[in-house]
């Protein structure tokens, strides 16, 4: 099942989710961070956007604050997922 | 982008999702001749209902009489159509996509702002499914198709398998349902679209473009182990993955491609 994190208000109403999905494109293990038809990928392991469109500055730093602090939640989630691209792995990534 | 727009019908009023959408409208006969009757492959009729398509027809009769081999313009449609006007419609146009017979499409306001998007052609409008062949059709945003099989929606779960019985395009297109289980556009696309593949790649700062990077790549996109290629050894392949091996031996890279299912040199595009 696709993981959803539970945001809290006012987020929620404004229409934000923190997602990930049972099928990814290989690339460093992340969240998608959604907000209408803008969406964002968030890195697991580098704790960075990993694209520079559209501007991550437009996501609020307080949804990256929760991303940071719940990341032990969302790499299980993320390992849970996609047990052959865990978050810890000591392969090289290039993306 | 280069598609454009036109409404059909006059039953759109000021539907906010529209505010965004490069969009013409042709409501009456004479902005029907003005501007459907060009022969724009890119352009994309938007038609509320069946009725409003109807009207269509006339200008898209007239430009096949001129061209028959050719069909004008591709068609949404947001509302069912019947078997028969499906038939008749995908005869006329280029492409023709409306729900209902077992295609599911984003919600109206989703599709609209979808649409709107400047990546609408990386978004998926509608998902067919044939049980059949065990084939998925997506839809995206400019209409072209993308057919995906069954097998690819793999999940290491049994619990959160997919149930192609249940489907839909989700998150303004940049996901797709399957009871539980949802994918990610961007994954589908990198898998079956070699220009996607290829616009994704030249698009990201900082690659590993040696081949070592592009096996990894494939070989984490197949869910594959480093032992799971016969007759190269776990080290070998590491070794390759981490470009310590700049220039492996063809003999070795054909292994990898035949494991793969592909040839080296598509392989090297991942």
């Amino acid at each position: 099942m696709a993981y959803t994190a539970y945001l809290a208000e006012p987020w929620r109403s404004r229409g934000w989710k923190i997602k990930i999905f049972d099928r990814e494109r290989n690339e460093e293990p992340h969240i998608t961070i959604v907000r209408g038809t803008a969406y964002w990928r968030w890195g697991l392991r580098s704790r960075r956007f990993l694209g520079r469109e559209p501007d991550a500055r437009e996501v609020p730093r307080a949804l990256v604050e929760f991303a940071c602090e719940n990341i032990v939640l969302l790499t299980n989630a993320w390992n849970m997922l996609h047990p052959h691209n865990p978050v810890a792995s000591k392969e090289v990534l290039d993306e | 982008m280069n598609e454009e727009f036109l409404l059909l019908g006059t039953g759109w009023g000021h539907t906010a999702a529209l505010a965004d959408l490069p969009a013409r409208r042709a409501g009456t006969a004479d902005e029907l001749q003005k501007w459907g009757g060009s022969s724009s492959a890119d352009l994309l009729c938007i038609a509320h209902t069946p009725a409003d398509l109807s009207h269509f027809v006339g200008a898209a009769l007239e430009y096949r009489a001129r061209r028959p081999r050719a069909r004008l313009h591709k068609v949404l449609v947001l509302h069912p159509l019947t078997a028969g006007q499906r038939t008749i419609y995908q005869d006329l146009f280029a492409r023709v996509l409306a729900p209902g017979d077992g295609i599911q499409m984003l919600s109206t306001n989703d599709l609209l702002e979808a649409l709107a998007s400047e990546d609408r052609a990386d978004r998926v409008i509608g998902v067919a499914v044939d049980g059949a062949s065990e084939l998925v059709m997506m839809y995206r945003g400019n209409l072209d198709t993308v057919m995906v099989p069954f097998a690819w929606f793999r999940s290491p779960h049994a619990s959160t398998r997919p149930d192609f019985s249940d489907f839909e395009p989700v998150d303004h297109g940049i996901g797709v349902r399957f009871g539980e289980y949802e994918a990610a556009v961007d994954a589908i696309l990198y898998e079956f679209d070699p220009a996607y593949r290829r616009r994704v790649k030249n698009a990201e700062v900082g690659r590993d473009d040696s081949v070592g990077g592009s096996v990894r790549r494939l070989r984490n996109l197949r869910g594959l182990k480093q032992s799971d290629f016969p007759g190269i050894s776990v080290k070998e392949i590491g070794r390759i993955e981490r470009g310590e091996v700049k220039a492996p031996h063809r003999a070795t890279l054909d292994r990898i491609a035949q494991t793969f299912g592909v040839t080296v040199e598509a392989l090297r595009t991942y």
